[in-house]
């Protein structure tokens, strides 16, 4: 896995055994504290955690957006992170001589992201009313020849037609959309649902008494609704849009 | 913007801890800063790390730095947080969006630029910090071998080479938060830090001033930390049993001052009303 600020996503990877390394900044549930499945994994040596900071998190997705083979920072001089890294290499700029660390590139071989709304040619529109870790998820799908974009609704093309200044991933950088109501659950999607609390509180004692995250999740969409959907968020989700509307 | 000296003045109770800290961590702060703070979680940290900064910087834009500019969560420029009910809950809480504030970023790279030195003055927090202000948020070594998981080193190497200069809010001050030599540098010794600065051309200064429960840290010239005041809750003795180093002590360390009453009445009237930011929201009337 390859991110730069991570939480729910890893720790269900680390969970179900399916994860070799992660490539971050941070590995965490924000306010519900560290990941558990996760941490347990790196500290029994199962999972590696190839450390960068944040800003370099971000940058190196940039360098893959570019086509570039490095990334020059100097950010994390003098800390621990440039040490016993082969993604990080002490070097200098052929113009001035100044030094620098150059940081290999994210170079995903698969992206994937969720957003609000699509059509069937895989035009990605954002919200409006949008925060700026939207806008990391367009350098995210600009970076990658393979993206998968899954969406809370499929909507005509007449629609994103209407508002074009609204759609920052054009079809030709989609590989393939899918239609994933509530897909982010038990994350927030701005202008559609916010974070379930009580659904990440039961995924959470679910998983650390035992249970495997094929018994947390089920085997289906419809199994994994039943489980995991709060009965407080549900209603919450039932109510609709809530703000962000484009 | 209000001045002090034409506020009400409100008679209240004696100053809380956090109430003194935000004031003392105000007065630090200049009319040209550009104050960044994160939005740092778990109750304790996040009011020690977040709510009592942004108080503070709130607090010098009302009194005698109206020019400052916040940067909340390195996207929200200058919010207005009079009507904030509850503290945000993420770094990306959809309840920021409805926060009136001057701009808010909505593109990355975007209004904070850290490599080209936009930010001054940050704020950062750790579990543990050693005596040359070296933080780790990263992984805690175990006395039997192996280690506990902490969260990664986040944006903690930027704040201590890219940021102007650097407050360390530590929530906790005990012998395994202070200690001889932290387990994971997430950013450099200061010793180190200062060098760098000459040899790799970042224009940080690295931590300026360390904030515990106990007392207020700066560091001397050899980029070492000494005790700078006692809090009047704490004393010396008290601060060195739970430091794990040798910590420099000056023959003569003041207690840390009281507020004065008029930022006092800022910081409770204009600032944070309904005690959100610094906890005080269960504290009787005022």
């Amino acid at each position: 896995m390859i991110g730069h600020v991570n939480g729910l996503e890893v720790d269900l990877l680390a969970a179900a055994g399916l994860l070799r390394s992660v490539e971050t900044s941070y590995v965490g549930l924000e306010r519900f504290g560290r990941a558990p499945n996760f941490s347990a994994a790196w500290e029994s040596g199962a999972v590696d955690f190839v450390t960068f900071s944040e800003q370099v998190g971000f940058d190196r997705f940039r360098a893959s957006q570019a086509g570039l083979s490095f990334w020059p920072v100097i950010g994390i001089a003098g800390s621990d992170l440039v040490d016993g890294n082969p993604q990080i290499v002490a070097a200098q700029c052929p113009i001035t001589g100044r030094p620098y660390y150059a940081v290999t590139p994210a170079a995903p071989d698969v992206v994937v992201i969720h957003a609000g709304r699509g059509d069937c040619h895989g035009n990605i529109a954002l919200p409006a009313e949008r925060q700026l870790s939207h806008s990391l998820d367009v350098i995210l799908a600009q970076a990658c020849d393979t993206v998968i974009v899954t969406v809370e609704e499929i909507v005509s093309p007449e629609v994103l037609r209407a508002r074009p200044d609204l759609v920052e991933i054009p079809a030709f950088q989609v590989t393939a959309v899918v239609e994933a109501p509530q897909g982010a659950h038990p994350t927030s999607v701005l202008g559609y649902y916010p974070a379930d609390d009580p659904g990440i509180q039961e995924y959470l004692d679910a998983t650390s008494s035992g249970a495997t995250a094929r018994e947390v999740c089920g085997s289906t969409e419809d199994d994994y609704r039943k489980q995991r959907h709060s009965a407080s968020w549900r209603s919450q989700a039932a109510t609709g849009r809530t703000q962000g509307d484009a | 913007m209000i001045t002090p000296s034409t506020s009400p003045s409100v008679l209240g109770p004696p100053a809380t801890l956090e109430e003194q800290l935000a004031v003392l961590i105000a007065s630090e702060m200049r009319d040209d800063d550009v104050v960044f703070t994160g939005l740092v979680t778990g109750d304790r940290t996040a009011l020690f790390a977040a709510g009592i900064p942004l108080a503070a910087a709130v607090l010098a834009q009302k009194t005698h730095a109206p020019n400052l500019t916040v940067l909340l969560a390195g996207w929200i420029v200058n919010p207005d947080l009079r009507e904030m009910r509850r503290p945000p809950v993420s770094e990306f809480d959809p309840e920021l969006l409805t926060l009136p504030c001057d701009a808010r970023g909505q593109r990355f790279p975007g209004v904070m630029n850290a490599q080209r030195g936009d930010v001054t003055l940050g704020f950062s927090s750790a579990a543990q910090i050693d005596r040359t202000g070296a933080l780790n948020t990263h992984r805690i070594n175990l006395p039997g071998g192996g280690f506990r998981a902490l969260v990664g080193p986040i944006l903690i190497p930027e704040h201590m080479t890219l940021f102007g200069r650097e407050i360390v809010m530590m929530p906790r001050h005990d012998k395994r938060n202070f200690v001889g030599q932290v387990d994971y540098r997430c950013g450099p010794p200061l010793p180190r830090q200062r060098a760098g600065a000459a040899e790799y051309g970042y224009g940080g200064a690295g931590p300026s001033l360390v904030v515990t429960p106990r007392c207020v840290l700066d560091f001397d010239q050899e980029g070492l930390m000494k005790l700078r005041s006692v809090h009047a809750t704490s004393s010396i003795d008290d601060v060195l049993a739970h430091t794990g180093f040798d910590l420099r002590v000056d023959s003569s360390v003041p207690t840390t001052p009281r507020p004065d009453q008029e930022y006092l009445d800022v910081l409770r009237t204009e600032v944070d009303p309904f005690g959100v930011m610094l906890g005080t929201q269960d504290r009787g009337s005022r």
